[in-house]
């Protein structure tokens, strides 16, 4: 008996080392940053993995620079780059925070993670994409869109404006996001900036009265909506896309073109303050506002559309020229999103 | 000659081709005790066990108050219902029940009406004089007074033969000489037939004249 | 005079004897690695934004009574998920203990499958198999339950086969055995049972991924916000309080029901009275594979349908092949490390007298329940400096870390109860014999415990390799682990990507406990 137990712990301790072997030497030295290296930067990715990877693998072929890159959990099952950026903010790990929405990155500068850098490459981007201080550049956005399913819905009934989702005709027939993360906090952020608080409150009230369903995620809505199970719901172009890709019955409306505009939403690029490769960092951030990065992203399933003048957008959504946008201060309606989501809690019954 | 009430014949049992009993053949008469002496390892406790149908045996037959309660290598009479008050070497006493408790759950597995059940149990409990610990647990009880708690408990279902397994082993002199006093005058009260398994002679020569000595899986003197 | 002087000095300073160098190390170690990121995090809790003292945080908890409702459905979540899993659990547990089966060894490893699936993929493979009714309090629980039971069937199991067979014994000389099965074996299981059904009850209130997929509002969605959305490491912190008191006034309920009748051990080698009469091998035969059917091959074959051929799995695999060795790698190293600090602390424990130790299973208890994304955050407060910290901090050590902090807690309060099966008296014996404390240790109780450190690293490493709330935070780049894999790929994938990695992750875990059970099977001899 005894002989039969020290087998079999022998034989795992073995198992145990030949793991512990193969899991260090088949990853790369992550070098220790205070030696500062300067062949390597690290870059924080809340932009899908998916997406983001190419663009970040691309550079490190065309340039030789090794990027260490940690990339975000889904929005709704974790608590993201964000927070870990706010815990590591005595001693900075990350040299550039790439954002695919403009919440997390406003919130970071709040909070002083984040350091001001006015890269060469952002003059194509338009100024109302650009922080005033440099904290942050704009590039490549989504639109929040309404998504609906062409197959139930006439086009003739096809929503127009966000407040078709608050009308009775379609109660209980549409879906959100839980408007506490990802782009859907900016999406209500930027309606609370825009409508002010009292009006954004009765608009969402009206939802919830109307039997608004709330989604762990985007892409969730839309599954709803390519099921038939919701009619209509509030989703990101690019998850929008998805479907139209696979063939699905359904359709993009952008809302109140002749209102308020559609919400755009840029992906942000902010260097880190006190980043270990500063240097490399500022490189990077000048690699990722060049036009063949907004090309990559808008010719692959990320469907982002192109800030800058000149280069070619994605085929199913229309270019930043062609529809009305909502004119917003992204630092202003960032900023709130905190206050925002407190005052939608009790609303929708969150 | 009385009729012995225990009767064990040829009583045989093997454990891992070795045989711990080897033909043990034995008669106690009804009120006898009979003190089962020898070293360890000499068989004493797995004939008692046999006895108490908690081992089945190889050969041989155990019969009980003329009752046949093994043979053919087979218990016949499942040990609950042999009639047979136990107490063990390490006294085994239920750790979740009060002394009260371990009484009554005898009597309620022998179907005792709950009337009569009290009443047996506050008899019991002054014949073993553990009334006043009735309602403690066992880890609440010296080592005498667990001694009587298991003593109680293997008496109070009126049991028409006591199996003991080296009860005193873990006991203090004194306290030995006075339960082992205790015991005698019970057993002469209830004339209870008594089997007293010991390997320590003076504690045998104390309770009984007749000592039967056992070495190897036999019996060697004291038929 | 001097030496007098000298002498008298001797005599009052006693060296301190070994074993209580050791365990001084293991509890400084313990509590370093353990105990501080959890206490600083509410540090940080109690601190205002000013920098002083502030119980703001704890003020507001008190007063919203949303926080209220959303506290009830976790309790409520916490209670049903352990009832139900006790429910299916622990009449398998006996079973296997006392009925004579063919194959138990397979059995036991099938119907210990659901555990060590995450709960997330059980939940997912749920809402395939039932629709909207999944989207539930109740479907939470069912999920929850079924993720959690082989837990109880474990535990009973152990308790089954540990029990004194001369209790039994003793009983069977008085009752039918039906009846000392009843009244005698049954009771004197109960309190390993129940101790199981709080361990799950505090798994279930501290689990987010399930009621968060099944839209079921819970606290631990709560403390969720506060991070992901409010950025508000204090007040998520303070929100994290009442799951911990919850979880504890648990614990104080299961003692003062169970009491202080504690575990028996089981002296000399009879096994107890098996279940061989009557119907009890069919019936044991046929619940079995009920159970193996609905909660094992059921969700496994909807998420193996849903993960597309074997081509598309083999694939997933090859992608992710670096996460994959990563998490067995480090959930082996982490589960190691646990267990071995663990061995030194419930030692300790064991042995202690027992009021403090009362107050000591109350702390492991507690730090048990600290969401992973609280200690995640504590710990890179602790770690990332510019300094040897930095340097472990930056490396997957961190997370090997993160996985003795969270666990080590929970392995140590099982290994107290294995060093409790061993009488002191062993230890005094060895002494006696002239052994000093260390070999004492090493050569004779360690032994005695290999059951329980066998346990314990299972339990560890199951937990560790689902591990994502802290994972997630403190994993350098490059250093992947499964789970956060698949939470990054989540949101753009295709389901049957995630049902492949879903299915990876559950193969991974199953093959290192079907070769141990290989090998047990070896080492004990037909059983």
């Amino acid at each position: 008996m005894i002989r039969g137990k020290k087998h079999t712990v022998a034989v795992f301790g073995l198992l145990l080392a030949a793991f512990a072997l193969a899991a260090c030497g088949g990853q790369p030295n992550t070098a220790n940053n205070s030696t500062g290296a300067t062949n390597q930067v690290t870059v924080y990715v809340s932009t899908d993995r998916v997406f983001s990877e190419p663009i970040l693998r691309a550079y490190e072929q065309k340039t030789g620079v090794k990027v260490n890159a940690v990339y975000d959990t889904e929005e709704t099952k974790s608590t993201g780059l964000a927070n870990k950026l706010l815990a590591e903010k005595n001693n900075p790990q990350a040299d550039v925070f790439w954002s695919n929405e403009p919440v997390r990155t406003l919130v970071l500068k709040s909070r002083g993670v984040l350091a001001p850098y006015q890269s060469a490459n952002a003059e194509g981007i338009p100024a109302i994409f650009r922080d005033s201080e440099n904290y942050w550049t704009g590039f490549s956005a989504r639109i929040r869109v309404i998504v609906y399913n062409t197959k139930l819905v006439k086009p003739e009934e096809a929503p127009k404006s966000i407040y078709d989702l608050a009308d009775p005709k379609w109660k209980d027939q549409i879906a959100i996001a839980d408007p506490r993360f990802g782009s859907t906090s900016f999406h209500v952020a930027a309606l609370y900036a825009e409508l002010g608080d009292e009006k954004a409150d009765e608009f969402f009230r009206r939802l919830k009265a109307n039997g608004v369903k709330i989604v762990p995620g985007n892409s969730v809505v839309r599954d709803l909506v390519v099921k038939g199970e919701v009619k209509m719901g509030l989703t990101d172009t690019d998850d929008v896309n998805v479907a139209l890709e696979d063939k699905q019955p359904v359709a993009m409306a952008l809302p109140d073109r002749d209102g308020m505009g559609a919400p755009l939403m840029p992906n942000m690029v902010s260097l880190i303050a006190g980043a270990p490769h500063a240097e490399a960092g500022k490189r990077m951030i000048d690699y990722l506002l060049s036009a063949e990065v907004e090309r990559a992203l808008a010719q692959s399933e990320a469907v982002q559309i192109p800030l800058r003048a000149g280069v070619e957008g994605p085929q199913n959504i229309p270019p930043v020229n062609s529809f009305k946008p909502m004119t917003l201060d992204y630092g202003k309606a960032a900023s709130r999103v905190e206050e925002v989501v407190k005052r939608l809690q009790p609303i929708l019954g969150l | 000659m009385s009729e012995a009430f225990l009767r064990l014949v040829g009583l045989t049992k093997r454990f891992g081709g070795r045989a711990v009993v080897d033909r043990v053949s034995l008669e106690v008469t009804e009120g006898e005790v009979v003190a089962l002496l020898g070293p360890s390892g000499s068989g004493k406790t797995t004939t008692l066990r046999l006895t108490a149908g908690l081992e089945t045996p190889d050969a041989g037959e155990i019969s009980i108050g003329g009752e046949m309660v093994a043979a053919d290598g087979r218990n016949i009479v499942p040990p609950h219902l042999r009639g047979i008050g136990f107490v063990f070497q390490d006294l085994a006493l239920w750790p979740h029940l009060t002394v009260e408790g371990h009484l009554d759950f005898v009597l309620a597995s022998a179907r005792t009406p709950k009337r009569k059940r009290k009443a047996r149990i506050a008899e019991t409990l002054r014949i073993a004089r553990a009334e006043s610990f009735a309602r403690r647990y066992p880890a609440q009880l010296s080592g005498g007074e667990q001694q009587r708690v298991a003593l109680a408990r293997a008496l109070v279902g009126n049991p028409r033969l006591l199996l003991l397994d080296e009860p005193m082993a873990h006991l203090d002199a004194q306290l030995k000489t006075g339960l082992l006093e205790e015991l005698k005058s019970l057993q002469q009260r209830l004339n209870l037939t008594t089997v007293y398994i010991t390997h320590d002679r003076a504690e045998a020569e104390a309770l009984t004249p007749r000592i039967v000595m056992m070495e190897a899986g036999r019996i060697i003197s004291g038929q | 005079m001097k030496n007098a002087a000298v002498a008298r000095y001797q005599n009052h300073f006693q060296s301190p004897s070994p074993r209580a160098i050791a365990l001084f190390l293991a509890a400084v170690m313990f509590i370093a690695i353990c105990a501080l990121p959890a206490i600083s995090m509410f540090g940080v809790s109690l601190t205002g934004p000013d920098g002083g003292l502030s119980i703001d945080n704890y003020r507001r908890l008190l007063t919203e009574r949303r926080q209220h409702q959303l506290l009830l459905n976790s309790v409520l979540l916490g209670a049903g998920a352990s009832i139900f899993a006790t429910m299916i659990g622990a009449p398998l547990g006996l079973l296997l203990a006392r009925v004579h089966l063919r194959g138990k060894a397979w059995r036991r490893l099938a119907l210990v499958v659901p555990l060590i699936t995450p709960p997330y993929v059980l939940a997912l493979a749920w809402t395939w198999m039932a629709g909207s009714f999944a989207y539930s309090l109740t479907g939470a629980i069912v999920v929850l339950g079924v993720s959690f039971y082989p837990l109880a069937m474990l535990a009973a199991e152990a308790a089954a086969r540990r029990v004194d067979a001369g209790l039994e014994e003793a009983a069977l000389l008085v009752a039918a055995p039906r009846r000392v099965f009843a009244k005698i074996t049954l009771p004197l299981i109960a309190p390993a049972v129940a101790a199981a059904a709080l361990v799950i009850f505090a798994l279930a209130i501290s689990e987010f991924g399930v009621p968060g997929l099944l839209r079921v509002n819970v606290f631990t969605t709560e403390v969720f916000t506060a991070f992901a959305a409010l950025y508000d490491f204090g007040a998520a912190t303070a929100l994290s309080l009442p799951l911990l008191v919850a979880t504890m006034m648990a614990a104080i309920a299961a003692r003062l029901l169970i009491g202080e009748q504690m575990l028996t051990g089981r002296r000399g080698s009879r096994v107890g009275l098996s279940l061989n009469f009557g119907g009890w091998q069919a019936a044991s035969v046929a619940l079995s594979l009920a159970v193996i059917a609905l909660c094992v091959v059921l969700p496994v074959g909807v998420i193996a349908r849903e993960a597309g051929g074997i081509r598309l799995i083999a694939s997933s695999i090859k992608e992710s092949s670096d996460a994959i060795i990563n998490s067995f790698a480090l959930a082996g190293a982490g589960a190691t490390l646990a267990v071995a600090l663990a061995v030194f602390i419930g030692y300790w424990r064991a042995r202690m007298r027992t009021r403090w130790g009362a107050l000591v299973d109350l702390a492991l208890i507690a730090l048990f329940a600290v969401p992973g994304t609280v200690t995640g955050i504590g710990l890179i407060g602790l770690w990332n400096h510019a300094d040897w910290r930095g340097e472990i901090y930056a490396s997957p050590l961190i997370i090997v870390i993160a996985y003795v902090s969270r666990f080590a807690p929970v392995a140590a309060l099982l290994l107290a109860a294995s060093v409790r099966q061993i009488p002191v008296a062993f230890e005094e014996a060895a002494v006696i014999a002239g052994a000093s404390w260390l070999r004492t240790f090493g050569r004779i109780v360690l032994p005695q415990m290999f059951a329980g450190i066998s346990a314990a690293w299972v339990i560890s490493f199951i937990f560790a390799i689902g591990e994502i709330g802290a994972t997630a935070l403190v994993a350098p780049p490059g250093e992947s682990t499964l789970p956060v894999r698949v939470y990054t790929l989540v949101a753009n994938t295709p389901a049957s990507n995630l049902a492949a990695l879903a299915l990876a992750q559950v193969i991974i875990v199953f093959l290192p406990l079907a070769l141990l059970a290989l090998f047990v099977r070896r080492s004990e001899g037909a059983k």
